[in-house]
């Protein structure tokens, strides 16, 4: 279960800090996707790296199955988020050396625990559609193509909570579609899903939707 | 708004980067004028050092003996006439004594010719020279022992001279010390060395020496070579080159005699063509002395026989009695008559010789008179031929009444003639085949005959060219100025040793120019939007880049010089061990700085616009995205297949020039250089293509392994940039493991036959000849060598070998050598091949089992067989093997100096020297006598040889013998080689900062470029150890790569050298490269890592 509880966020400014987030609590549980929307620099992203433990936040409480990643220390808080967060962003960040089954397969490679990972980075690729392009550069994918990969890199360690950042913002409405349809379809059972999207045909296809208004979340 | 205004806003708001830029254009023109100032300073240096020690000289007249004072004035109106020679010198008090001094007699005009207010030393005074002082420890008014040779006209090894006394002592007192400016350090002879030099007055010396009113060396300033040698000519006399005419009154004739006893064939030939043209009767003839005449069981005594052209020659030999000795003989016509005489064999040993002759006649007294012999010191003055005092063994036991008889009547009147062609055959030597011309004057008188042999002499004086006949001008100054070119070219090699630092440097402003590019990508696009070209932006871009060249250029220029001023003060001080010398002064010329800033621009103008001719083909959206892939997706096109190609093809020619170096058809140094780029070349562009190939396996193996593949996968990403972090890194290893293998042992030398010393403990020489044969007992016993009673001096065995003096060829030698040392190699040691040949020209079995036999050769060109040191011919004299090199010093009646070098010996203790037989030593070099360098064999250890070395310079301290150990010798040319090598490798030590800095730069900005993705890693759970060890693993893999690289092409660069020059590379020295190497891939990937983990993530994962 992902808990969090009156989580405020300030970033130092010239005049003074700057509040990004205020009070901000939110609960979903496993098998629960949740969409937050709201204008650019409402703090959508911002409260997406604080629950992903990217981020601490400036007060409150984030937990996820009871553990607060920012009470860990470094080599356990790179532990925790190997484990169970997994990110989608905007722009798909895939290592451009690697190939497609190499970036789908680079969480692995620092905590092996939990089964055949070459095994499932595979089955990921051709459930994300690109068995045929699992050698590829990123340099040679398309742009829906390398967000697939995003996403099965984001799920090859089969993490509790499924994070994504704008994962349809660069693409196309067709690419953007299916990249959805994926989310939601390799979304298990006991994971939670949160999308941030500017897009509300998006956020509509996800059970619980906020908007993030004057630093706080509200239920849309 | 123009363009040159866009490029210099551009250029100043860039300025970060742009310092980087200027920052590797400058450490570039930095080492290349530095090193050409480098060379320049010491050239200069060496010049102004060699001139100073000139003094004003600018001629020398020098003869073989000696001259008359008074040709000094001859010679030219601003001269000065003085006796130069070798000498040691012992100080009295405390018994320091200094060999290889240079003993000059000299009176006032010496310092007023030299322009320095003072006068000659008193009678019994010396002035010392500084360096000569020190090494004596003397101080004002010590006395000091000088040890030099006593000249003889007549050669050592003719029969009538004198080998036993050969050296003068002259006792004397400390005047003072000559400083520079006082002439204390004048040589006629360049070398870098502290100047060791005695200064007595020459009315003293020449009393010493027997030489009164006589010099050997006039200088000569304020003139022209032309016009000294015209003087010459015009006024030197017979008696200047050892040629007197003498009337015989009663005899009606004259004769031409030689102070040396014989006379060159040149005099004999002019003589006889004197005569023709006078009308006169010539008659060349050889006198000599026969121990005995024998016929039957009879014999008479120690008796001149002359060889006279009127004989002819007959077989079997016959031979003319007069009548006494007929008599004497109970000689009759048909008689088998036998001649018992002395001869020196090659190696100086006295044997004696028998002759059988048929008698053919008897002929009255009067056929012949006491003048038929020239005069010979310690016989022809003796009042009986008991008083007889020959420099050879004589057995009065055998002279009888009878004998003493002849000797009161008859003198030196021979008692036996035979013919000139026979007598020849019998006794001629190097110095010569006839001892007098007799010139018979049909109708003259004894009151005509003086001016007869007065005219005789001035057309046959006419006829000889004194500058052919023994005297020699030798324009000194200009010898110094060529000498000063140096034998070591520090500028040459530096600017060598530069070059992989320079393509480093400028590699490395190329690298930092290309993300200055790199970084203002999407400018380059706005202005592509706005309507330029792409050629435009280019041009833009290089007046931008040009613009920074120039003050990269200016700055570099100024630190060159700092840097030379470095190096020079290095050389003073570090490595003086090296040059011998501190007196290496920076000389600052802006040539060389001009010459290395203008290399530097066009260099790098060259490098930048390489780098922009990759924006040929990037679009504006590629460019105004910022995707640096894409817009430089140009130099990517390449196969790896075409990359390997290219690479194999480079290797190639690198293989082509180690062969090209190892057969001679290439320059070693250059050979070397070339094969070493081509195959850094070969290798960076093979990683290149490995680098571009697409990864063979997947990343799967988890754990730190993985991480680090993961990091090993990101040398992939910036190829170009990894390939040039290899490249630096290679260039540098290169430099260094090249120069550390050349290196030499410095520990101990060794005493196998085949290595360096050839086995001998001991190397040495004497100030004087030595004449009697150390291996015989009757030499040991000549020489006072009975076996030591202390028991201070084991067994030992020397070795002497003929030495012509000269310049020393080997590394302590800055300057080049004009006249380089000969030795003459006696059979004996020849044939038992020690030493190791580096290469030699052996074309048969034999020479192929002992290459001294080369020596014996007979070259059509007749230039002398000569086995030189490998590292002297190469980096000293400059030539090959195979090549023939000559040296314009052959004084008259020398074959003259030119030689085939048919091996070389490889990191050998006879570094020094010209290496030839003794057969054609004594052929090329008649005039030098006796044996003045020494080879020693000892049975034990390092302190048995200290012992002989202890025995023999006490008991031959009379002819200066100074021994030093083989191994220490050795040695102590491996310390200066290695001293060279330090200086060359603080290049490499520059290379390797450059190489780190580059490295560092790369991993960086590698590091900068990828700091989201990093973030992501980091988000993925990625700990900051992880990222670090990924870091470490791209670093570690490209200084790996250029560690390898280097490593590898130095290894196959430098193996022919290595070879041939041996080398003993230091593994602690390697080590502590390794580590060097190993902490700046360190340093680079902690900067890295530093720089990666600045910042939060979040920011990380929003900045685009």
């Amino acid at each position: 279960m992902l808990k969090a509880t009156n989580v405020s966020k300030s970033y130092p400014g010239p005049r003074g800090a700057i509040e990004v987030l205020s009070n901000v609590s939110l609960s979903l549980n496993p098998g629960e996707t949740a969409s937050i929307m709201g204008p650019s620099g409402s703090g959508k992203s911002t409260l997406l790296y604080v629950l992903g433990a990217l981020e601490p936040p400036s007060a409150g409480e984030v937990a996820l199955d009871n553990v607060n990643p920012f009470t860990l220390g470094e080599r356990d808080l790179a532990a925790f988020r190997n484990r169970r967060v997994g990110f989608v962003f905007q722009d798909h960040f895939l290592l451009p050396q690697c190939t497609v089954l190499e970036n789908v397969l680079a969480p692995t490679l620092v905590d092996h625990t939990g089964g055949n990972a070459r095994a499932r980075a595979e089955w990921l690729i051709a459930q994300v559609g690109l068995t045929d392009r699992r050698d590829h550069r990123p340099a040679a994918l398309s742009g829906g193509e390398r967000q697939r990969a995003a996403i099965a890199r984001a799920l090859v360690r089969q993490p509790r909570l499924l994070l994504c950042d704008e994962p349809t913002g660069n693409l196309d409405r067709q690419s953007a579609d299916a990249v959805a349809a994926l989310l939601l379809d390799l979304q298990a059972r006991e994971q939670i899903l949160i999308v941030v999207t500017h897009s509300a045909a998006l956020a509509d296809r996800f059970g619980k939707r906020y908007t993030l208004s004057d630093r706080t979340l509200v239920p849309r | 708004m123009t363009m040159v205004t866009l490029a210099l806003r551009g250029a100043r708001h860039y300025w970060r980067t742009n310092l980087a830029v200027v920052a590797g254009i400058a450490c570039a023109v930095a080492v290349l004028s530095g090193a050409l100032a480098v060379g320049d300073s010491v050239r200069a240096s060496l010049r102004e050092l060699a001139i100073g020690r000139l003094g004003r000289t600018e001629f020398v007249v020098a003869s073989g003996g000696y001259v008359r004072a008074s040709l000094t004035a001859d010679a030219a109106d601003n001269s000065a006439g003085l006796i130069v020679a070798d000498g040691s010198i012992t100080r009295e008090q405390g018994g320091a004594r200094a060999s290889g001094v240079t003993v000059y007699g000299v009176d006032d005009r010496f310092f007023a010719f030299h322009g320095v207010d003072r006068k000659a030393p008193g009678r019994a005074d010396a002035f010392l020279s500084p360096a000569l002082a020190d090494e004596l420890g003397a101080r004002v008014d010590d006395v000091v022992l000088l040890r030099t040779r006593k000249p003889s006209d007549i050669p050592a090894e003719f029969l009538h001279g004198r080998r036993d006394d050969v050296g003068r002592t002259v006792r004397l007192r400390t005047a003072g010390v000559l400083g520079r400016e006082a002439a204390g350090e004048f040589s006629l002879r360049s070398s870098q060395g502290g100047t060791k030099a005695i200064f007595v007055r020459l009315d003293r010396l020449q009393r010493d020496l027997e030489r009164q009113e006589e010099i050997n060396t006039v200088l000569v300033a304020g003139s022209d070579l032309d016009s000294v040698e015209e003087r010459i000519r015009q006024r030197a006399t017979l008696a200047d080159i050892g040629v007197r005419v003498r009337p015989l009154p009663g005899r009606d004739a004259i004769a031409v005699e030689s102070a040396a006893g014989l006379l060159e064939d040149s005099v004999v030939t002019a003589a006889g063509e004197v005569a023709r043209e006078l009308g006169w009767r010539a008659e060349p003839m050889l006198t000599y002395l026969a121990n005995a005449i024998r016929i039957g069981e009879r014999q008479v005594p120690y008796s001149l026989v002359s060889a006279i052209d009127e004989l002819e020659p007959t077989q079997p030999p016959m031979i003319v009695l007069n009548a006494w000795a007929a008599e004497q003989l109970n000689a009759s016509r048909g008689d088998t008559a036998t001649l018992d005489y002395y001869l020196w064999d090659s190696s100086g040993q006295l044997i004696e010789r028998t002759a059988t002759f048929r008698v053919a006649s008897v002929v009255p007294m009067n056929a012949a008179d006491r003048d038929f012999a020239p005069d010979y010191p310690g016989i022809t003055e003796s009042r009986s031929l008991s008083d007889w005092d020959p420099p050879f063994p004589l057995d009065l036991s055998r002279i009888r009444p009878a004998d003493e008889q002849y000797w009161d009547q008859y003198r030196t009147t021979p008692k036996a003639f035979v013919a000139l062609e026979s007598g020849q055959e019998l006794w001629r030597s190097r110095f010569g085949q006839v001892t007098s011309v007799r010139v018979s004057i049909p109708g003259t008188n004894t009151n005509l005959l003086a001016d007869q042999a007065t005219k005789f002499e001035f057309a046959l004086r006419r006829k000889l060219d004194p500058l052919r006949s023994g005297l020699t001008v030798v324009a000194v100054r200009q010898e110094a100025l060529e000498a000063s070119a140096g034998a070591t070219d520090f500028g040459e090699y530096f600017s060598y040793f530069s070059f992989f630092l320079v393509v480093s440097a400028l590699l490395l402003g190329a690298l930092f120019f290309r993300l200055g590019i790199e970084q203002r990508l999407r400018e380059i696009g706005a202005l592509r939007a706005i309507g330029l070209t792409i050629a435009q932006i280019q041009r833009l871009f290089l007046l931008e880049g040009v613009a920074l060249a120039v003050v990269g250029a200016v700055l570099g220029a100024l630190s060159g010089l700092a840097y030379a001023s470095l190096i020079m003060l290095g050389l003073r001080t570090w490595w003086v061990g090296a040059v011998g010398t501190s007196d290496l002064e920076l000389h600052p010329s802006a040539i060389p700085l001009a010459i290395g800033a203008g290399a530097g621009i066009v260099l790098a103008a060259g490098v930048i616009w390489w780098t922009l001719r990759a924006l040929r083909k990037a679009s504006p959206r590629a460019l105004l995205g910022g995707d640096v892939g894409a817009a430089f997706a140009v130099g990517g096109t390449a196969s790896p297949r075409r990359r390997m190609l290219t690479a194999a093809a480079l290797g190639v020619v690198a293989g082509l020039a180690v062969v090209g170096g190892a057969t001679d058809v290439i320059p070693d140094a250059a050979a070397f250089f070339l094969a070493g780029a081509l195959l850094l070349a070969a290798s960076v562009t093979a990683i290149g293509a490995r680098l571009t190939s697409p990864p063979t396996s997947a990343l799967a193996e988890p754990g730190p392994a993985g991480v680090a593949r993961l990091g090993l996968r990101y040398a992939t990403w910036r190829r170009g940039r990894s390939v040039l972090a290899v490249a630096l890194i290679g260039a540098a290893v290169f430099l260094i493991v090249a120069i550390e293998a050349f290196r030499k042992d410095e520990s101990a030398g060794t005493r196998d036959r085949h290595s360096g010393t050839g086995g001998f403990a001991l190397v040495a020489e004497t100030v004087l000849p030595v004449f009697q044969d150390p291996s015989t007992a009757e030499g040991r016993d000549a020489l006072n060598l009975q076996p030591d009673q202390s028991g201070s001096a084991g067994p030992h065995t020397i070795y002497r070998l003929r030495l012509r003096p000269g310049d020393d060829a080997s590394c302590l030698n800055l300057y080049r050598p004009q006249h380089p040392r000969v030795v003459g190699v006696p059979q004996a040691l020849a044939d038992q091949n020690r030493f190791t040949f580096a290469r030699s020209l052996a074309a048969t079995e034999e020479e192929r089992s002992n290459p001294w036999r080369l020596l014996d050769r007979r070259e059509d060109s007749a230039a002398i067989p000569a086995i030189v040191d490998a590292t002297s011919l190469q980096y000293v004299l400059h030539a090959s093997l195979g090549d023939e090199i000559s040296f314009d010093d052959a004084a008259e009646g020398e074959q003259g100096s030119r030689f085939k070098i048919v091996g070389t010996l490889a990191d050998s203790v006879l570094q020094g020297e010209l290496l030839i037989s003794e057969a054609r030593f004594v052929e090329a070099f008649p005039d030098e006598e006796g044996y003045r360098f020494f080879l020693i064999d000892v049975d034990g250890d390092r302190r048995a040889a200290d012992g002989v070395a202890a025995f023999l310079e006490a008991r031959l301290s009379d002819v200066g013998f100074d021994a030093q150990s083989a191994p220490e010798r050795l040695v102590g040319y491996h310390r200066v080689e290695n001293t060279y090598l330090s200086t060359f490798q603080a290049l490499g030590a520059l290379g390797l900062l450059v190489g780190t800095v580059g490295l560092a730069a790369i991993a960086v900005r590698n590091v900068l470029e990828r700091r989201r993705e990093l973030a992501l890693l980091r988000a993925m759970g990625y700990s900051s150890g992880d990222v670090r060890l990924m870091i470490l693993a791209e670093t570690g893999l490209l200084l790996l790569l250029g560690l390898v690289a280097g490593v590898v092409c130095a290894v196959v660069a430098i193996t022919p050298a290595l070879k041939e020059h041996g080398g003993s590379a230091r593994a602690g020295s390697l080590a502590i490269l390794l580590l060097a190497v190993l902490a700046s891939g360190v340093l680079s990937s902690i900067i890295a890592a530093r720089a990666a983990a600045k910042g939060s993530l979040v920011e990380a994962l929003r900045s685009e």
